[in-house]
């Protein structure tokens, strides 16, 4: 028995490293989205090249879930095995580039006839370092607001306009709060509370506060402030008050239900991103729904802005295969992939002119919103910040506190503040 | 009170065919098509199948033989073994699925049918339950074949297991419901959406974004459709399970 | 042949086995890190090569003039582990007269762009000075090994030899010579088995070393050769792939083993010039090796186990030795997945509890118990466990609830059998689709259960709730509450099944009991007290123990129906377990979590059964 177990370790022992040789084929590790043919886009895209390639095996390993991707390319990172080219999202971008893993493309780009400048300047910082280039970006996206037109025109109220205020966005919800059937229930709302962090981060900013400061090596300061005080509880009194939304306390269960009180036409105002577009061109092609894209609204005095979440392709550094390896990457990057994969709507191309062509060719004017709201954003903490998982946790569980809870904001942003303080000093 | 207790069924059934909100007027069968569209039940139905199947076989195999072992050979240790393996009913399920998660990747069974069947394919409790049922039956016929110079294996194949179809059934039916049921591991053990088993799938669908009530349902239904289906066919060794157990 | 000669071969088999088996197993070993110093020595040949060489004016790969001479005085370099054979594409370098490269061996090369052993020698790809490109290769083969064991292990193997012999010898023979015998024996397998590990681990230590110093010697030529690298140790690198490159201070000229936050690292010097130094710092190979006792230890013990069960064998009678073999063979498949399975997963999990160990981690510094400490200083873990028990109170109120339940519907009329079919139905379905139907019918708006509640409470009243704020109970949003609605649910999946079991329970009882206590003229309720509870007390111990110890590891419910939400009002241990490990990824921390969930639940059980099994007896 004994010696089974023996084995048994032994096998997990020499299964970590591998002395002679390995894989002989291309690895790419990417996050597939569910729904909307991704799969099959990306086959369209990785064919091409395979056909120039010929001989060339490409193995990969795709995952739709965003949590299970992150563990699977971390893990593959610190292993024997790493993938030759691999999806890189913006909030990994500490753990990877900063500890050297991710190969600078620089000296490559201009070999392969790749030029950095037809990436938007602003994604391509998310994944510079000094002079290097670690990252192609691929797609990203702003967070903006989505209006039902249909209510709008129904209240005779103008359509929301990328400089309007807190003022003018609480004023319309209230008045779109209301029972239309008149059976003594509330069933059209203005607005929704959104507890996921991504989506009311840029609601603080356009509220002048701010969760970190110090280049992300601090809260306190920030966090505690009484702009970002103010806003939080601006914020969290979208879910307290009756007249302006639906109770939807659950912040995991809010997405699916904003989601779908939106798609009813039962919800005049939705923070999303991108994403929500290959969804809502449907319902709209069906001509069950008029939408309207626009920038998030800002405190009065304080300049609008936004939260960019961008993902893109790397290279480990210490792959051999660097040309392969670089050319997939910036072939998955290219113009011709950002228009095939911005035509699918989940996400805006980094290239800028292929994210103004599809602007162009967007007889919505949607991805114009879009386009008009990036300009005033800018990357997420995560980018730049290590232990970013961990701040975004206390920072979900700050304002469940201040929703579920009622405990003063003051005194709960001061206490997080403190202990991300510890955690961020720990960090470093 | 039997009916609070199937009301939650009869609403999940009703969501799924009525939609949200609406009243008896209309039945949506396309809820059911658009639901099961949404994500590659069939894809996760086979997986759940191929998963509770084998692991259902598997355990019906080791239990048996390690059953017949305790209830009628004798050897040297015997009771200390059993009570070894008993043992092994007092650990957590979670505190071995780190180290389980570990020894399937370091085998390269990460996110494969190997690495999620094989951890599961012995069940303490299901070698007790087959051993309360030798004990049980009568040992003559087992003892004539042995005088007849029959080894242990012939009076194994030949004699115990004609007659234990009735339990190893029960056995079957009871590891099959468990398994198909079965959530943390497989939760664990895979991670591509091609390997994903029907629970959790439809676990990850209610993450997943426009999903509604209706259609969230309608994969609920499914689910819960085998296994009602196999409870109905093979009500008896259900409770034949509960009785050996007790 | 007769018994005995029989069981002194099977016993001289065994130690045949014994021997070769480990001496098998070690030189696989150490041909494999051969191999796998031959691998690194010829990628490090190459990334010297690519440093030193120029390329050629007319581009296309090297200058094959310069590409030929560096060739030949790298191969030419003395204290090197590996022969060295460099092409330039297909063209051999170093032995003119040597078997150019198959242009289909170039081809894969070219196209895999990784190292391959080609049967004698290890083939790195040469690439071009930018990495881009394959523009030859480098063919690394290993020296011929020395010895293939050491004087001692030689030693050892004697002893063991001479031992098992003996032993073979005082077969039969049963007492204290046998058993001196037996004991000398094992004594010289451990001594055989322990000093074929120190030859494995000292095999792995000399691999190590020879790379490091083969990767040093490199480095040091190339920056003799182009002395701007000196300025530049990280373009250094690609010499020693898999090697850290730190700055350091002079160390002497050995490879030498040192502690690197937390990490066992070789390390060696290499200098850069007067006062300044790099260190090269990769895991040595002996660092994994601690497996390798096991097996090797295992595979000796083989011998003295063969002669024990040969001599027990020869003492049994033949029935109980039939049995005991046809025992084991029935008992291997389940003996054999529960070694594999969960004892050794066990011991891993003991193992991770005393690392800091997170798969994305290269670094998994021994920590000790700190781990526990810290988890039993967190009030975060306290509350989860705290939760946790307060959720398993459901078990007594569902095991009391199936009680009322099984004797109420104890008949044998059609309505009592399908009121018992269909209570089952929860503990046959799908746990998620429960979870999911439930979360729906929680929900405060449009949900089933406020509904049915307005309607129960009835207008009047209702309406007060409701302007109490109470009407609409926020099931799984309300921190206060969400717990007691997992329980809830939790109750009504386990009922059913709760009841069945005292139903077969029930059953079991005999009527004459029952009946003569009738005849005694106890009514139903001393029926019920004196008869049927006191039988089936060892029933309720088996619902409430096992409803407990599974309540305590709650898992699907909690993490489909709240997510641990919110605000961790429903964060029980095994979902916190879960996250620790699969969203944070400290699997060590989990394993910490995990073994103290352990002790907790089997403290409970025993308590628990002590409790009720002296009241059974006092009953």
């Amino acid at each position: 028995m004994r010696r089974v177990v023996a084995l048994c370790l032994a096998c997990w022992a020499c299964g970590g490293s591998r002395e002679d040789g390995g894989r002989g084929a291309l690895a790419l590790a990417d996050r597939i989205d569910s729904g909307a043919g991704a799969a099959e886009l990306q086959e369209r895209l990785v064919t091409p090249y395979l056909a120039r390639h010929p001989g060339l095996e490409l193995v990969r390993q795709s995952i739709a879930a965003r949590d299970e991707y992150h563990r699977v390319l971390l893990t593959s990172l610190a292993g024997d095995d790493p993938p030759d080219v691999f999806l890189l999202d913006a909030e990994d971008v500490p753990r990877v580039v900063d500890r050297g893993v991710a190969l600078d493309l620089v000296p490559y780009l201009a070999r392969i006839g790749v030029d950095p400048a037809r990436y938007d300047p602003a994604l391509l910082a998310v994944f510079r370092r000094g002079a290097g280039i670690y990252g192609l970006p691929r797609g990203y996206t702003p967070v903006v607001i989505a209006y039902n037109k249909d209510l709008l025109d129904r209240a005779a109220v103008p359509y929301p306009t990328d400089d309007w205020t807190w003022d003018d966005f609480l004023r319309v919800a209230k008045r779109l709060t209301r029972d239309t059937d008149g059976d003594g229930s509330i069933d059209q709302w203005g607005s929704a509370f959104d507890g996921r962090l991504a989506l009311w981060l840029p609601w603080i900013w356009s509220g002048g506060g701010d969760v970190l400061c110090a280049d992300g090596r601090r809260a306190s300061g920030c966090l505690d402030s009484r702009a970002t005080v103010e806003a939080l509880r601006w914020y969290a009194g979208l879910a307290t008050s009756e007249e302006l939304g639906p109770r939807i306390r659950d912040a995991r269960d809010a997405p699916g239900a904003i989601a779908r009180l939106f798609a009813s036409g039962r919800l005049a105002f939705m923070t999303t991103g991108h994403w929500a577009i290959p969804g809502l061109r449907a319902i709209v092609a069906a001509g069950r729904l008029h939408v309207g894209f626009v920038a998030i609204p800002h405190r009065e005095g304080v300049p609008s802005a936004t939260v960019l979440y961008v993902s893109g392709y790397a290279v480990p550094a210490m792959t051999l295969r660097r040309k392969a390896a670089v050319e997939l990457a910036a072939e998955l990057t290219d113009s011709a992939a950002a228009a095939a994969r911005g035509e699918t709507g989940l996400e805006l191309p980094a290239v800028a002119a292929a994210a103004r062509a599809v602007a162009t060719a967007d007889a919505l004017g949607w991805d114009a919103a879009f386009l008009r709201a990036a300009a005033r954003g800018r990357p997420s903490w995560s980018a730049r910040v290590g232990p970013w998982r961990d701040v975004a946790e206390r920072l979900a569980d700050l304002m469940d506190r201040v929703v579920s809870t009622h405990e003063d904001p003051v005194r709960a942003a001061g206490a997080t503040a403190r202990e991300l303080d510890r955690l961020l000093g720990a960090t470093r | 009170m039997a009916l609070l207790m199937v009301a939650p069924f009869l609403y999940m059934v009703a969501t799924a065919l009525l939609g949200e909100g609406d009243t008896l007027r209309r039945v949506h069968p396309e809820n059911f098509a658009a639901a099961l569209a949404a994500a590659p039940f069939g894809r996760f139905f086979l997986n759940s199948a191929i998963f509770s199947v084998a692991v259902a076989l598997g355990q019906v195999l080791t239990s048996t033989t390690a059953a017949y072992a305790f209830a009628r050979l004798r050897f040297p240790g015997r009771d200390r073994v059993f009570t070894l393996y008993l043992s092994a009913l007092m650990l957590p399920v979670v505190l071995l699925l780190v180290p389980r998660f570990l020894l399937i990747s370091a085998l390269g069974w990460a996110d494969t049918y190997q690495g999620l069947i094989s951890t599961e394919l012995v069940s303490v409790s299901g070698i007790f339950l087959l051993r309360q049922f030798f004990l049980a039956i009568p040992r003559d016929l087992e003892d004539a074949a042995r005088l007849e110079g029959a080894g242990e294996w012939t009076v194994f194949r030949r004699v115990v297991l004609p007659q234990s179809g009735p339990a190893l059934a029960t056995l079957g039916v009871l590891a099959l419901a468990d398994q198909w049921k079965s959530f943390f591991w497989p939760l664990v053990a895979t991670s591509s959406a091609d390997m994903q088993v029907l629970e959790v799938g439809i676990a990850r669908l209610h993450g997943a974004y426009d999903l509604n009530w209706p259609y969230q349902m309608a994969a609920a239904t499914a689910a819960v459709v085998p296994m009602m289906v196999l409870y109905w066919v093979a009500h008896k060794y259900f409770m034949r399970g509960i009785q050996l157990r007790v | 042949m007769t018994a005995r000669a029989r069981g002194r071969w099977a016993a001289l088999v065994a130690l045949a086995a014994a021997t070769l088996l480990p001496l098998t197993a070690a030189r696989r070993v150490r041909a494999r890190w051969d191999r796998g110093l031959a691998a690194r020595d010829a990628s490090a040949a190459a990334g010297y090569l690519a440093i030193v060489t120029p390329m050629a004016r007319s581009g296309g790969g090297y200058d094959l003039p310069q590409l030929l001479i560096r060739a030949r005085a790298l191969a030419g370099l003395p204290g090197l582990a590996v022969d060295f054979e460099i092409y330039d594409r297909t063209a051999p370098l170093v032995h003119a007269t040597a078997p150019p490269l198959l242009p289909a061996v170039l081809e894969q090369l070219r196209r895999e762009v990784a190292v391959r052993w080609t049967g004698e020698a290890m083939l790195a790809p040469l690439l071009d000075r930018d990495g881009w490109d394959v523009v030859g290769a480098v063919a690394a083969q290993p020296q011929g090994a020395g010895w293939p064991v050491s004087p001692w292990s030689f030693a050892a193997l004697l002893l063991f030899v001479a031992a098992g012999v003996q032993a073979v010898r005082a077969m039969g023979v049963t007492g204290e010579p046998w058993r001196q015998a037996l004991g000398r024996y094992g004594a010289a397998a451990g001594l055989f088995g322990v000093a074929m590990f120190a030859d494995v681990r000292l095999a792995g230590r000399g691999a190590t070393d020879q790379w490091l110093s083969d990767a040093r010697l490199l480095m040091q030529e190339a920056m003799a050769r182009v002395p701007e690298t000196r300025a530049a140790p990280a373009s250094l690198a690609p010499i020693a792939r898999g090697a850290e490159l730190a700055p350091a201070d002079s160390l002497g000229s050995g490879v030498v083993r040192r502690d690197v936050a937390g990490l066992v690292r070789a390390v060696v010097a290499v200098r850069l010039g007067p006062g300044r130094w790099v260190e090269l710092r990769a895991r040595p190979l002996e660092a994994g090796t601690a497996p390798w006792l096991a097996v090797v230890l295992g595979l000796a013990a083989l011998g003295p186990l063969g002669a024990l069960l040969a001599g027990w064998s020869l003492a049994a009678s033949p029935r109980q030795r039939r049995e005991t073999v046809a025992a084991w063979g029935f008992l291997a498949p389940s003996a054999l997945h529960l070694v594999a399975f969960t004892v050794g997963p066990l011991l891993f999990a003991l193992y991770l509890s005393v690392h800091r160990f997170s798969p994305v981690e290269p670094a998994r510094p021994l920590i000790g118990l700190a781990g526990y400490a810290q988890a039993l200083g967190n009030p975060l873990v306290w509350a989860a466990l705290g939760r946790t028990l307060l959720y398993a109170c459901y078990v007594p109120v569902s095991v009391a609830l199936a009680l009322a339940l099984a004797l109420l519907l104890r008949g044998r009329s059609r309505g009592a059998r399908l009121a018992r079919t269909l209570f089952f139905l929860p503990a046959v379905s799908s746990v998620v689709a429960v979870a999911l139907v439930w979360r729906w019918m929680y929900q405060p708006d449009v949900g089933l259960v406020n509904h049915l509640l307005g309607h129960l409470l009835g207008h009047p009243f209702g309406q007060l709730l409701t302007r109490a704020g109470l009407g609409r109970v926020d099931w799984v949003g309300d921190p206060a509450i969400a717990l007691i609605a997992v329980m809830i649910v939790s109750v009504w999946t386990q009922l059913g099944y709760q009841m069945a079991v005292f139903h077969a329970g029930l059953e079991s009882i005999p009527r004459a009991y029952v009946d003569a206590a009738r005849v005694d003229g106890a009514n139903a309720w001393q029926r019920f007290r004196r008869v049927t509870l006191p039988l089936l007390r060892p029933v309720i111990l088996f619902v409430l123990v096992t409803g407990i110890l599974g309540a305590c590891q709650v898992f699907a419910l909690v993490a489909v129906l709240t997510g641990g939400g919110p605000v961790s009002a429903t964060d029980v241990a095994v979902y916190r377990i879960y996250r620790t490990a699969w969203e944070q990824l400290q699997f060590g921390d989990a394993s910490v979590l995990s073994v103290l969930l352990f002790v907790l639940l089997l403290a409970a059980t025993r308590a628990q059964l002590k409790l009720l099994d002296r009241r059974v007896e006092h009953a």
